[in-house]
């Protein structure tokens, strides 16, 4: 029977093994980055919000169906720490709307209407923008994004379409993959 | 609007991002971590403080001959408390994970232990230690759970903030490092008279003294260059004992002709990974023209290796490029703190040497002929009987540790024969380098009355980003000799 290197990692990786867990999320963990940074717009936090997101997932990772995939199941972990993060003291204190709106303003080489798309983009409810740099700023699949969200690809889409038409994005029927 | 015009549109608004080079390191330290719930570091390190502060009684008025040094400052401070010199047992003030976090594992000597308490409200931030040498600042900072504030601000007294590119990360739970790209400026007592301000948090700045640890200029490095059309002027080309720096200055180059394709280091395991790179311009904004555009000023930082390795330094562009050769020694001992259950482990030394006929090609390129197998034989594990072999080797005087096991979830181990067997390359830090699945062939079985032999092939997958090569193969064949240290596995 042949045995992949990542089935024999996620083997070892239920077993305990924190190594094979490591080796498990290492290539996962730009897109992660890149996730988080979108969520969260701030490069510190978005460093935070990951390392604490693969802490979780390892206490967590007895949890893991060994046949699911890996990456939505870390996607969604990175997406809740970026959401608590949201809601925790320091965001709150240094990271108020003001002070997106000041820092963007300062930003002299960015035209008016992608500030103005940036400000929107980061007004948007946590579920739609999740969505929206799920597919466009990680390029993942309507099948990933929906793996990610919990929910079917139909919803994923008329969540992507939705949150598009807020942002006056107009998009055209988006395709099935 | 299309599918890839709403992608640009968005990507715009959001900005790229590059990939934090410590952000990796960060993650895999917090797992060691323990989790909030469970923390069993609480209690020791209530006792480590109690200790430190029966100790910095007894040992105050010495301690305090530093201190008087230093002017006091008409601000509101923290300012620097009398602690012990760095002892092994800093280590229960500050977790080895910390320092791996933030590159100091060559230098946890020369960290100097601290402890300045912020507060606003719950929150609570405490500066547990710092280092610095030409090529760096390092605070190391403890939370109470807070995430640390991002406006962290570090100044001497020499001329002000400390103006260089910074990253931040996580060590262990609510520990955080906070690292500049550039040394401070001591003052004429020879200390380096540290700010470090923290807006929002009682008090709001952190004043404490540090030495700044020397380095070693790398006299290989010429101080003027040519590359191509490009003029290089080498401000600094030197070992720290943290890492190894070059800042160069370059005529003719505007900051977006250069990028770090410009600069690498090559050791025998192949492109050195940065800890730091930056390119500026080289005047203020206000003041870049037509003549001024075309020069940039570039840092490039690498954590230094634990043991002596040969280097290629290359610097690319303007049409050319040109190499040097320089050997960096092994970190100085004294500045690296034993850590428990160090000095135990066996040396690959204390094994006997056996002849091996095994080629490697990707990541190492060698036939080993000799190794020192440190596993090797047939015994029993939870999941039934397993044939193990395992093996430190010398490249380029650099030791690696090979193993092999068959995998009894696939076939238990039955005698000689072919089996499919999990193999890894170790390096000597027991950090994991490539895994992979092997065609493990057992020749002979003596058990414990002679020499094992055998024949292997197959290809080991890269793991993590401390090497640049893809892959491993391996093939050739192998011996070993069981005995009173050679288990199986």
């Amino acid at each position: 029977m042949e045995v992949s290197l990542a089935q024999v990692l996620v083997q070892d990786a239920l077993a305990g093994d924190e190594q094979a867990f490591v080796l498990l999320v290492e290539p996962l963990l730009p897109a992660a980055y890149r996730l988080a940074v979108g969520m969260l717009r701030s490069d510190s936090d978005a460093e935070d919000a990951v390392q604490e997101a693969v802490f979780k997932a390892w206490k967590h990772f007895g949890r893991f169906r060994r046949d699911a995939d890996l990456k939505p199941w870390l996607f969604t972990i990175v997406a809740n720490e970026c959401r608590q993060q949201r809601r925790s003291r320091w965001w709150n204190v240094l990271k108020g709307t003001d002070h997106l709106e000041g820092q963007v303003e300062r930003n002299a080489s960015v035209d008016p209407a992608t500030q103005d798309l940036r400000l929107a983009l980061y007004r948007l409810p946590h579920n739609q923008r999740l969505v929206l740099i799920l597919r466009y700023y990680l390029d993942l699949s309507f099948n990933d994004v929906a793996q990610t969200l919990g929910i079917s690809t139909k919803a994923a889409k008329a969540r992507t379409y939705r949150a598009l038409e807020r942002l006056r994005l107009s998009p055209e029927v988006l395709p099935d993959e | 609007m299309n599918e890839p015009q709403i992608r640009e549109r968005l990507r715009d608004a959001i900005g790229e991002v590059s990939y934090p080079p410590g952000l990796t390191a960060g993650a895999v330290a917090r797992l060691k971590g323990p989790s909030p719930e469970r923390h069993p570091r609480a209690i020791g390190l209530i006792a480590a403080v109690i200790t430190l502060a029966v100790i910095a009684a007894l040992m105050g008025p010495r301690l305090l001959g530093l201190q008087s040094t230093i002017t006091p400052r008409p601000h509101a401070a923290a300012t620097q408390a009398p602690l012990p010199a760095p002892t092994p047992d800093v280590f229960a003030w500050i977790p080895p994970g910390d320092f791996d976090a933030a590159g100091l594992s060559t230098a946890t000597a020369l960290v100097t232990p601290l402890n300045l308490v912020a507060t606003n409200g719950q929150a609570k931030v405490t500066l547990i230690g710092a280092y610095a040498d030409p090529a760096r600042t390092v605070l190391l900072f403890r939370t109470n759970g807070s995430r640390l504030p991002m406006d962290v601000s570090v100044g001497d007294d020499q001329g002000g903030a400390i103006n260089a590119s910074s990253s931040a990360g996580g060590g262990l739970t609510g520990e955080y490092y906070y690292s500049l790209d550039g040394g401070p400026r001591p003052g004429p007592d020879g200390l380096a008279h540290l700010t470090a301000r923290i807006p929002g948090m009682t008090p709001e700045t952190f004043s404490f003294s540090l030495n700044v640890q020397p380095s070693v200029a790398i006299t290989a490095v010429p101080q003027q260059l040519n590359i191509g059309s490009w003029k290089v002027t080498i401000e600094a080309a030197e070992i720290t004992p943290s890492v190894i720096h070059i800042q160069a200055f370059i005529d003719g180059a505007s900051v977006s002709d250069t990028g770090p394709s410009t600069i690498s280091l090559v050791d025998a395991r192949g492109p050195a990974p940065f800890s730091a790179y930056s390119a500026s311009v080289t005047v203020p904004k206000q003041q870049l023209n037509s003549a001024t555009y075309k020069s940039t000023r570039m840092n490039a930082q690498w954590r230094r290796s634990t043991s002596t390795s040969t280097y290629q330094l290359t610097f690319t562009g303007g049409g050319g490029a040109q190499t040097f050769n320089f050997q960096v020694d092994a970190p100085d001992p004294a500045a690296m703190l034993p850590r428990k259950g160090e000095g135990l482990t066996p040396k690959p030394t204390d094994f006997p040497e056996a002849k091996e006929s095994l080629n490697l090609q990707g990541f190492l390129n060698t036939m080993i002929t000799v190794g020192r197998p440190n596993s090797c034989g047939a015994g029993g594990g939870s999941q039934g009987t397993l044939f193990a072999f395992g093996l430190f080797l010398e490249v380029d005087g650099t030791w690696y540790t090979l193993s092999f096991y068959t995998d009894p979830s696939v076939k238990q181990y039955g005698g000689p024969g072919t089996y499919s067997a999990r193999a890894q390359l170790f390096d000597a830090s027991s950090q994991r380098l490539y895994d992979g699945i092997v065609q493990l062939t057992i020749t002979q079985d003596a058990h414990r009355q002679g020499p094992n032999s055998g024949s292997v092939r197959g290809t080991l997958d890269q793991v993590g980003t401390a090497t640049q090569a893809q892959h491993l193969s391996i093939s050739g064949s192998w011996s070993c000799t069981p005995g009173m240290a050679l288990g199986p596995g």
